[in-house]
This record gives structure tokens, C-alpha cells and sequence, in this order.
């Protein structure tokens, strides 16, 4: 009786192995499309923006190092400490759109997003996440535009973004992103900061912060170009980024948004601070000698209420750095 | 069914598989080791370069595949230097790169040791059965054709078959599958911190970043299968009869300096016979040097401890111990050799060269390429963007798995250069970006019935924001309409290089609004 048990309960060579071999054909025939549905019924809600008193509204600073001028620009806003608290789960969001080398102005300058990364690990951040929807492959825009290796250095990670973890965002009834994707990490976190390049861009006029914001959704990108200005508004409005840090230290005026001669690259050696998008993005504008209103995106962003476009009654710091 | 042993003169009973193991265990140790290594070569050649070790060596170190592109297409390839190493080897220890490195012999093996787990049959084995001659007739007739300037080897070399399937069947399924469960492991997890950095870590090393996915790589996997499905005929049989490198190898290990002595044999013992994988052993203790791969097992099945390999010099005693003996006459050899040479060269003639296809930036011209193509998949394996896919039967049957590039999946990236890198004999020729920049692989067209500004007055400018090319080959017509501005796109012929991102990134659909079309000059 009991060896009649035993043997029940044993497993031999064989039954292990058309054990194991059964287990996994049922793994790999796994109902992959009720996974998907679970997925669906998530929807990601906007991320708030916190409510942080800054020194002044705007900091410009202007210097031949783009890393220091990065710490006196955030500085002059009160420094980073009132961005990142201790233990936060902080997202830095530059421009890694393109496979081009740092000096084309087609990427955000490495030094700018170290700089950044570095303060925030000063700050106390538990978690420094580094990421773009690239354009190029992911792993050649990372690489080539200096920035994985410059966040490694910094202590940051770097996230080349998995498809399926962009999840329909939950936008307002009829606004023009209703259910349009988004990265879940770039919603999941305490503290956004914004991190563009200044740079040409056929449709938009100019490409800055507010529509620096493209990298974190999936969808077709081509489709969001159809009314663009509308989309990048109600995106910005739900992201919310808590800093933006435009990098002018090398601008790209023509054949933008991915260069790639020398000949389009100027050099403005400054970098540019501030908690409203739309003003950083107006200032920015007339960095690069364009009127704020005659960008789409700017001129709605002010008029929805996003942020103010008015330079002339702005509290603005120019520093030298 | 297998006799039973005869016992000693001493009347003492023998027991089979009490001889020293150390040699077969270090083949199955050495066997092992270098499939798991060449199965993680294959796998890690990605992007970045100098991130992998170079997977074109495998093929370098095949002679069978480097002599006949060679041959056919009348060039010293770089190759042939690794090649005649293997053929050195081979001289001097017999067909040890049958059964410690190859790849495709080792999963035979793997597979007929489960078998042998599940059904539990003795092996037994009959005398060295003629049909070993079969291997030299695919062998004979790959180079008759190489002769006439036609390469053939890709259909039926055994390093290729494997690692073809590795890259388009295997390496996909398995990233799939990994990639899978994690993300059901986090969503479980509810997106669980520790695990979402293991599986951001796992992403910049063993997965790749976006699942690669080769829809006509079917033809590819059945191949592959059905060679392993002999093993459950006979043990290593694809190795025994069919297999052309092992032919031409064969040729090379007929008398070597080291080799297997099994002196004073038992009458009808025939353990060692019986147990011998490639059928190489006679019931009367000698073998077959050529069908030999030095797996060792022999010395380990040997009841009496007879059996054991060694230098020796060649000699009346070797003559005993090898023999020879062909029951296949030349008349049948040179008739099979001649027609299927002929059947080969008949079904490039027949079919013709593909046309119309889009083929990876800096290969050689069509005809060219298509003879110095092994179909080995390694510039697929490598591309970025999955950009690279086998061509299916409808190119031909000349132009099936050859490499051809798929608009609907992939783009070619501007500044990489990782299919001239891996590409064992040269079809796609080494480049630089630089020189690549300066290459058409195509020619992009727009379709202005489809194209939103064009067809639909809708901007969209997606096609020009991608365009790598500095000066932007995709120029914007600006029109002012109803107090909007249009932009345009139309294509600049001088400096279109056709990377195809435009095609793939352009947001029209199903039908894209512009398209690569191959040019002239890679006729």
C-alpha cells in the first residue's frame, strides 16, 4: 500500500522531463491577449505639479561651462532642494530624439543633463530615471548623444522605454490626446524635470520645453503632428513638469529637429530655468531672435492658461556664469 | 538487438561502460562549452559594435562554405586562411570540429541523449553501412557548380543551417518569451521597483530592446527541424550520410597521425560497434578514421579496457586497423554528383535572379551577391531596426533566405555600419557610415494621392524631420492656403540615399504615402 503510494508521487526521468517540456508550451501559448485587456482598463491620471516658491520666475545663465551655468540657473531659482526632496523618484526628460553627436544641437548637451542628475542625487533623490521615445533606435540616440554615459557617471539610471508600458492617459473628454498613450514612468513620479534642447523644427517653428514633451508618449508620432499645437498643450497640461531647463548653449537654426552640419549650430552659451514651460519656452524664442506669439504652442500654452508668455513682467535673474 | 558479451578467458564476466571516461567527458565538457559559447556569441551580436565578439569567424573556420564561394566567385576570401586551419586540424586528429565545435552536431547529439532518456532503447549499430558515401555526392556537387561559378553551399551547410534558425527562430522566440514574462511579473507585481530595474538591467544586456520578428523565416525553421528529426532515426545520421562539410572533411582525416586502437578484441564482442554514434566501428574492433568524430564513447563502452586513441605511426598496423573498402562504384558517384550539380544550377537558371528586391547597403551587384551570400543570417541578426529579413520563395528559389530589406518593419540607420561587420565572406562588403552616405540602396518616392499635405492639405512633415541626410533629401514646398501654411514634401533624387525612414515612419497607412524603390545601379 504505501510503495503504491509512493509510486504515485514520485516523478521519473521521463515524467519530469514531459513535465517541464509541457509547462513550457503552456507558458509560451499563454493567453497573452487577456494580459493585454488588464492592461486596458488601467488608464494613467495627470501628474500634479507641486507648489514650490521659486526666488524668481526665470533664470538665464550665461557662461562658457553649460555644467556650471546649469547649477547657477537653478540656483538663482532657489536651488534644487526645493525641486527634489529626499527619497524622491525624480525623471529627467532631455532631448535624446536622434542619433547625432552631441555637438549638431540635434540632443540636449550631455553636460546640462549630468549637471542635473548630479544635483538631484545631491538632493537626496532615491531614483534619478533618465528617458526619451527616440526617433533613431534607442540604443544608438543614447550612445552617440552622450548622455547614457554622462547619467552613468552622475549616478543616474538610464531607461530605454519597453512598448508596453505606455498606457492610455486619462485627458479630458474631447481634448485632442483623449486616450493617448504614455510612458507610465514619466507619470509615476515625484518630481518631472524638463530638459531641451533649443532647436529649429519645420512644423512647430521651433522645438523647446512644451514640445520636448512628444518623448514621453508612444502612438504614431506622425498622427500627433496633425494639430500639433493643440496636443503638445493639453500633453504639457498633463505632465505638468515641476522644472524646465532649456539648454542654449548650442542652438540648431536651420534644418531642424535633427541637424547633422555644423553650419546650422550657433552658440548661445546659455541655459535657461524656470517652473512655467510657456515662459521658458517665450524666452527661449527670443533667444533664438523668433516673437514668442508667432510659435503656435507658446501662444496657446499662454492662452490656455498653461503659463504666461509675458517676458516684460516676469521677475527675471540674468546671470553670468 | 545487441549480443551478449562474451566473457574473458578467465571466465571472468565483463561490464560495459567500466573503461576510464576522462576522454568523453571532456569532449561532452568541451562540446558543451563551445555550443554555449557560440549560442552567446549569436545572441549578443547587437548593437553597439565591440560590444560582441565577431560571429563571422564560425564561418570562416567552415571550409566547405569558404571554398565554394571562393571557387564560385573566383576570390582568395579572407576566409580561406581560418578555413585551411580547420583542414590542418583535421589532418592531423580527424574530424574533431564534427564533435566538439559543430554546433548543428552538437544539438544532435543533445536531442538523441533526451531520446535515449525517454525510450530507453540500447543502441545498436550494424557494420559501417555504405550509405556513408551519400555525404560526398551534395559535396561534389556543390563544388562541380562552384566550378561553373555558382554557389550552392548555403542550402545544405550545417553550420549555417544552425545558426540561420539560432537568429530567425530561436533568439526571437526566446527574447519574446523572456521579455513576456517579465512584463507580466511586474504588472503582477503591481510594477514592483526592484523588479522594473532587473528588468531595465536585462534590457542592456541579454534582451534585446525591441523584440526582432522574422515573418518568413518558417522555411528556415523547418529545415532545421527536419535535420534533427533524423536523429530519431539514427544517431547523428544527417552527420553519417548526408552532411558535405563532414564529407569534405572526411577526405582529410583518411589516415591520421592520431587515432583509436582497439587491440585484442574478444571474438563478437561488439560493444564498441554497437555504441558508436557515426557508425564508424566494425564488429571485429577497427573503424573508420574518416567517420570518426572523436567522441570518445568508445573507450568508456569497451567491457575489456582495449580501446584507447593515441599518436602512432603509420604502417602495416595502421592498414589492419583502418581498412578501406567502397561499395560505391565511380560511375554511380559521378552520374549522382553530376545531376544534382546540374539540378542546382538548372534552378538558378530556371528561376532567375530576384528582382525588385532592396538589399543592404554596400552589397555587391545582384548576380555577385547572390553567389557570395552564405544565407547565414548574420547581418540580420545584427540590424538595429530588424531592417534585414530572409527573402521567401517568392524571389526565387536562387534568392530564398538571401538578405533583403523589409520597408514595413525596419529603416537603415544613418550612422551604423554592423551588416559589413559580421558578414563572413563579403557579400555586403565592409564600410564605413562615410561611404555608406554616398550609396543608394534605394530611391524614395512620394505618392502625392496619399500624402496628407498633398492629397489632404493636412501638414505633417514627418518624412523631412527624419531624413538623416544633413541637407535634408526631403525638401518642403511651402504653399499658403486659406491663411495656412502647407509644407510640401518632395524628394531631392541627387541626395536620397533611400535608408527608408521616411517609408517607415510615415504615418499614412496601410498603405505608406512614400516608398522606396530600388535603382538601376545595383543591377
Amino acid at each position: 500500500m504505501g510503495k503504491h503510494i509512493a509510486r504515485k508521487y514520485t516523478i521519473n526521468r521521463k515524467g519530469f522531463i514531459s513535465k517541464s517540456l509541457g509547462l513550457i508550451a503552456a507558458f509560451l501559448f499563454l493567453d497573452h491577449d487577456r494580459m493585454k485587456l488588464n492592461a486596458a482598463e488601467e488608464k494613467l491620471q495627470p501628474r500634479k505639479k507641486r507648489n514650490i516658491k521659486t526666488d524668481a520666475d526665470l533664470a538665464a545663465a550665461t557662461g562658457e561651462n553649460p555644467s556650471i551655468s546649469t547649477r547657477r540657473a537653478v540656483a538663482a531659482l532657489g536651488g534644487m532642494p526645493r525641486f527634489v526632496k529626499r527619497g524622491d523618484v525624480v525623471v529627467i526628460k532631455p532631448n535624446i530624439g536622434w542619433d547625432r553627436a552631441p555637438q549638431y544641437a540635434a540632443t540636449t548637451n550631455p553636460d546640462v543633463v549630468e549637471a542635473l542628475v548630479r544635483m538631484c542625487v545631491e538632493s537626496g533623490a532615491r531614483t534619478v530615471k533618465v528617458f526619451d521615445n527616440t526617433c533613431n533606435s534607442a540604443a544608438m540616440c543614447y550612445r552617440n548623444s552622450g548622455i547614457e554615459a554622462a547619467v552613468k557617471r552622475a549616478g543616474g539610471s538610464v531607461i530605454k522605454m519597453a512598448k508596453w508600458k505606455y498606457i492610455p492617459g486619462n485627458f479630458p473628454a474631447g481634448s485632442p490626446m483623449e486616450d493617448w498613450p504614455v510612458y507610465r514612468d514619466a507619470v509615476e513620479c515625484d518630481c518631472f524635470i524638463n530638459v531641451p534642447v533649443a532647436k529649429h523644427h519645420s512644423l512647430t517653428g521651433l522645438t523647446l520645453s512644451i514640445k520636448n514633451l512628444m518623448g514621453v508618449c508612444g502612438g504614431t508620432r506622425g498622427m500627433m503632428h496633425i494639430g500639433i499645437d493643440k496636443k503638445l498643450v493639453a500633453l504639457a497640461g498633463f505632465i505638468n513638469p515641476d522644472l524646465t531647463v532649456i539648454d542654449a548653449y548650442r542652438v540648431l537654426l536651420r534644418h531642424g529637429p535633427s541637424g547633422g552640419s555644423m553650419d546650422d549650430v550657433e552658440l548661445k552659451k546659455t541655459v535657461i530655468a524656470s517652473r512655467d514651460p510657456v515662459l521658458a519656452d517665450a524666452y527661449a524664442a527670443r533667444l533664438m531672435n523668433r516673437k514668442p506669439g508667432e510659435i503656435g504652442h507658446i501662444r496657446l500654452g499662454s492662452e490656455n492658461g498653461l503659463g504666461s508668455m509675458d517676458l516684460s513682467s516676469a521677475r527675471i535673474k540674468k546671470i553670468n556664469a | 538487438m545487441r549480443e551478449p558479451a562474451v566473457p574473458d578467458s578467465n571466465g571472468k564476466q565483463p561490464r560495459a561502460g567500466t573503461g576510464r571516461p576522462g576522454l568523453a567527458a571532456f569532449r561532452r565538457a568541451a562540446q558543451i562549452s563551445s555550443f554555449s559559447l557560440l549560442a552567446f556569441i549569436i545572441w549578443n551580436t547587437k548593437y553597439p559594435p565591440g560590444s560582441f565578439i565577431n560571429p563571422d569567424f564560425l564561418f570562416k573556420l567552415d571550409p566547405f562554405v569558404m571554398l565554394s564561394a571562393s571557387i564560385a566567385e573566383r576570390v582568395l576570401l579572407p576566409g580561406l586562411a581560418l578555413s585551411a586551419a580547420t583542414l590542418a586540424v583535421t589532418a592531423m586528429f580527424g574530424r574533431i570540429f564534427c564533435g566538439f565545435i559543430c554546433p548543428l552536431g552538437a544539438i544532435m547529439d543533445f536531442t538523441s541523449w533526451i531520446k535515449k532518456l525517454v525510450f530507453k532503447r540500447p543502441a545498436s549499430e550494424p557494420e559501417p553501412s555504405p550509405f556513408r558515401h551519400l555525404k560526398y555526392i551534395p559535396l561534389a556537387a556543390v563544388m562541380a557548380a562552384a566550378l561553373f561559378g555558382h554557389q550552392f553551399s548555403w542550402m545544405i551547410d550545417p553550420v549555417t543551417i544552425f545558426v540561420r534558425s539560432f537568429s530567425m527562430n530561436v533568439h526571437p522566440l526566446a527574447n519574446g518569451a523572456i521579455d513576456r514574462s517579465m512584463e507580466g511579473l511586474i504588472k503582477l507585481s503591481g510594477y514592483n521597483e526592484s523588479i522594473d530595474a532587473l528588468y531595465n538591467a536585462m534590457r542592456e544586456s541579454i534582451l534585446s530592446q525591441s523584440s526582432p520578428s522574422f515573418p518568413h523565416s518558417g522555411t528556415i525553421l523547418a529545415v532545421f527541424l527536419a535535420v534533427l528529426v533524423l536523429v530519431f532515426v539514427k544517431r547523428r545520421l544527417w552527420c553519417r550520410y548526408l552532411c558535405p562539410l563532414g564529407a569534405l572533411l572526411a577526405i582529410f582525416a583518411r589516415k591520421t597521425p592520431y587515432a583509436r586502437t582497439a587491440e585484442g578484441c574478444r571474438e563478437n564482442c561488439r560493444a564498441c560497434r554497437n555504441d558508436c554514434r557515426m557508425n564508424a566501428i566494425r564488429g571485429d574492433g577497427s573503424y573508420l578514421p574518416e567517420e570518426c568524430v572523436l567522441c570518445f564513447d568508445c573507450i568508456g563502452t569497451c567491457p575489456w579496457q582495449k580501446t584507447s586513441f593515441g599518436f602512432r605511426l603509420p604502417g602495416p598496423r595502421a592498414e589492419k586497423m583502418t581498412g578501406g573498402g567502397t561499395t560505391m562504384t565511380r560511375n554511380r558517384f559521378l552520374a549522382s554528383a553530376s545531376t544534382l550539380a546540374i539540378c542546382l544550377m538548372d534552378c538558378r537558371a530556371f528561376a532567375g535572379a530576384p528582382e525588385g528586391l532592396l538589399r543592404p547597403p554596400s552589397s555587391l551587384p545582384e548576380e555577385k551577391f547572390l553567389n557570395r551570400c552564405i544565407r547565414c543570417g548574420n547581418c540580420m541578426k545584427v540590424c538595429p531596426t530588424n531592417f534585414i529579413h530572409p527573402a521567401d520563395l517568392s524571389s526565387g528559389l536562387s534568392g530564398i533566405w538571401s538578405p533583403r530589406l523589409n520597408t514595413a518593419i525596419g529603416y537603415c540607420e544613418y550612422n551604423c555600419d554592423l551588416c559589413g561587420r559580421v558578414c563572413p565572406t563579403g557579400a555586403i562588403e565592409a564600410f564605413l557610415p562615410a561611404t555608406k552616405w554616398k550609396k543608394k540602396i534605394g530611391m524614395a518616392e512620394i505618392d502625392k494621392s496619399l500624402c496628407l499635405p498633398w492629397a489632404k492639405g493636412e501638414n505633417c512633415i514627418v518624412c523631412e524631420e527624419h531624413c538623416p541626410v544633413p541637407e535634408k533629401a526631403v525638401k518642403l514646398n511651402k504653399k499658403t492656403a486659406g491663411g495656412v501654411r502647407l509644407y510640401l514634401p518632395r524628394i531631392d533624387a541627387d541626395l536620397c540615399i533611400g535608408c527608408a525612414i521616411c517609408e517607415f515612419k510615415c504615418p499614412v497607412k496601410p498603405k505608406k504615402a512614400v516608398i522606396i524603390k530600388p535603382v538601376g545601379s545595383r543591377k
